[in-house]
């Protein structure tokens, strides 16, 4: 009865251990540094992924008007979508306003939603 | 018949042993949506379907035209079309797998209609040697199947309000799903790229519009993730991630990446939207959670829930769903007078872990206003907590991981809403 036990014990061992290490067929492709760098667009929050820009409040003003409004009203307060400015609550109060100035991504974070998706569906990402 | 012996009762309220099921003779009620008619006598010599032919074959089987009311509810953002949410009809359901066209939807730009031709998983960062896959490619790898739920972190989020809400219970807490997933088990790939060993997370990527992007911790990718690329044996619906998605099996929804195109490993998290703004838990104290992956205990009782109907007193077979993100389920406790008493429900084989757990257990309705709940217990020894519990933990300001226990309440008349208590 013992022998069988172990037998029975060493028999799903091994036979798990077999799963366990189980390969692949290697049918990945190799690519170039090239290519992957036109597929990564992953923004880090020490800035690493971020490309070089420029841009004004000014300019900025009329993208939020044009993609963002509609759905974060006038002054980012939020409409159909999240309140993203103007709070008048802090975290603690009830109800808090989790706004992009209390609680909100950082930066990077912003960036990284709005390069990624095109400019007619940016808008609608959050 | 059903003997008096049969009707013992186990905790108040008229619940009786789970195990009066297997025993012949008892007549259940029936408790009815309010919306369904009752059937019409019928003389069923002249039924119609036994007077001639039916219908031919048909390539694609569809739900029967008397079924049309079992449907996903969805919401989405009135001027952004392609943003929102839709539950399965948990209350309208039974057993455990969910049907593929119910399974619950959340999306952040629309459903892309991806050409699987196109379609490539790129793995990359920090690994020894990157890799492209074209779906060609990943069919030839060997696959498995992992049967579990796939739950939204805001599922249930209704919860936190001040008053009950009044709903079916799939509309409060069918962002929760579960299927046979099967795939290829992404240890294999990983292992092909070659994991660097400082690396500790994966960012996973989708190919929608939105380009929807979020971290995982690495140890969690090699132990029971998976590539799925069939849900309950078809390929994956184009609403649920077809060609490939990332199963994170127990975890919260937003990690089960759907139409997966790129696979980045790396030494830190990229603290995107879904790990910062989103699926993080802002305490009482003005801090908040974060990286809050799993999803704890739940169990609801689907029948009898809100919107059902107790026409008459008497026997009701109790049914509900219980689940948790940290393994199997234990054991379900079914109260019929608002918490005071217990009684344990009967488990639908076969319980496995991280999976839908159905659960049943007899009812002897007296026809006095009753409270029912349920609370589900894992094999952790974790305790599916009262709302005031969690609340007093969390605040109610979490939004996410919601997992009160929820009460029922049946009026004299038979009908029911959804209380606290």
């Amino acid at each position: 009865m013992y022998t069988l036990r172990l037998t029975v014990f060493l028999f799903c061992f091994v036979g798990f251990n077999i799963f366990a290490k189980e390969k692949g067929p290697n049918l990945g492709k190799s690519v170039s540094l090239t290519f992957i760098k036109q597929w990564d667009m992953d923004i880090f929050p020490d800035g690493k992924g971020l490309p070089k820009g420029d841009g004004t409040a000014t300019l900025g003003k009329d993208i939020y008007k044009k993609h963002c409004l509609s759905c974060h009203g006038v002054d980012g307060t939020g409409d159909s979508a999240d309140e993203l400015a103007g709070a008048n609550h802090t975290l603690t109060d009830n109800p808090p306003d989790q706004t992009i100035g209390t609680y909100l991504s950082g930066f990077t974070t912003l960036y990284h939603d709005f390069l990624k998706g095109q400019p007619e569906t940016y808008r609608v990402i959050f | 018949m059903t003997r008096q012996s049969d009707l013992q009762t186990v905790a108040g309220g008229g619940l009786l042993d789970r195990r009066v099921f297997l025993k012949k003779g008892l007549v259940f009620s029936i408790a009815a949506l309010t919306s369904e008619s009752l059937l019409a006598s019928i003389n069923d010599h002249h039924l119609p379907w036994m007077q001639k032919p039916g219908d031919t074959f048909s390539n694609y089987g569809q739900p029967s035209p008397h079924e049309r009311k079992t449907i996903r509810w969805t919401m989405a953002n009135r001027d952004a079309s392609g943003n929102g949410v839709s539950w399965t009809p948990l209350h309208d359901l039974e057993g455990t797998i969910t049907p593929n066209g119910l399974h619950f939807e959340r999306h952040h730009n629309g459903v892309p209609q991806i050409d699987p031709k196109q379609h490539q998983l790129l793995i990359h960062g920090s690994v020894k040697t990157p890799l492209l896959f074209d779906m060609d490619a990943l069919l030839h790898y060997p696959m498995t199947s992992t049967f579990c739920f796939i739950e939204c972190g805001g599922n249930s989020n209704a919860g936190w309000r001040d008053k009950p809400i009044q709903t079916v219970a799939g509309y409060f807490h069918g962002m929760a799903s579960c299927s046979e997933w099967t795939g290829i088990p992404l240890r294999i790939l990983l292992d092909e790229v070659e994991v660097k060993s400082q690396a500790k997370w994966i960012i996973a990527e989708g190919a929608d519009a939105s380009i929807m992007n979020v971290s995982i911790p690495l140890e969690k990718a090699k132990d029971d993730c998976i590539l799925a690329i069939y849900q309950n044996g078809e390929r994956i619906r184009p609403e649920n991630g077809y060609p490939l998605r990332l199963i994170v099996p127990g975890w919260e929804g937003v990690l089960n990446v759907k139409w997966l195109r790129r696979l980045h490993i790396s030494n830190k998290p990229t603290m995107s939207r879904n790990e910062t703004s989103k699926y993080t838990e802002l305490l009482p104290s003005g801090k908040a959670r974060q990286f809050t992956f799993v999803m704890e205990a739940k169990s609801i009782i689907t029948r009898p829930s809100y919107g059902y109907k107790l026409d008459n007193k008497g026997l009701y077979q109790i049914s509900g769903l219980a689940w948790s993100g940290r393994g199997k389920i234990i054991k379900v406790e079914v109260s019929a007078d608002g918490g005071k008493t217990w009684a344990e429900a009967e488990l639908q084989e076969p319980v496995l872990a991280k999976c839908f757990t159905r659960f049943r257990i007899p009812w002897n309705w007296n026809g006095d206003k009753a409270i029912l709940k349920s609370r589900a217990i894992d094999e952790t020894g974790y305790v599916q907590p009262e709302r005031n519990e969690l609340i007093s933990k969390t605040g109610k300001h979490s939004y996410f991981h919601y997992n009160a226990i929820v009460s029922w309440e049946v009026s004299n008349t038979g009908k029911i809403s959804h209380v606290y208590t």
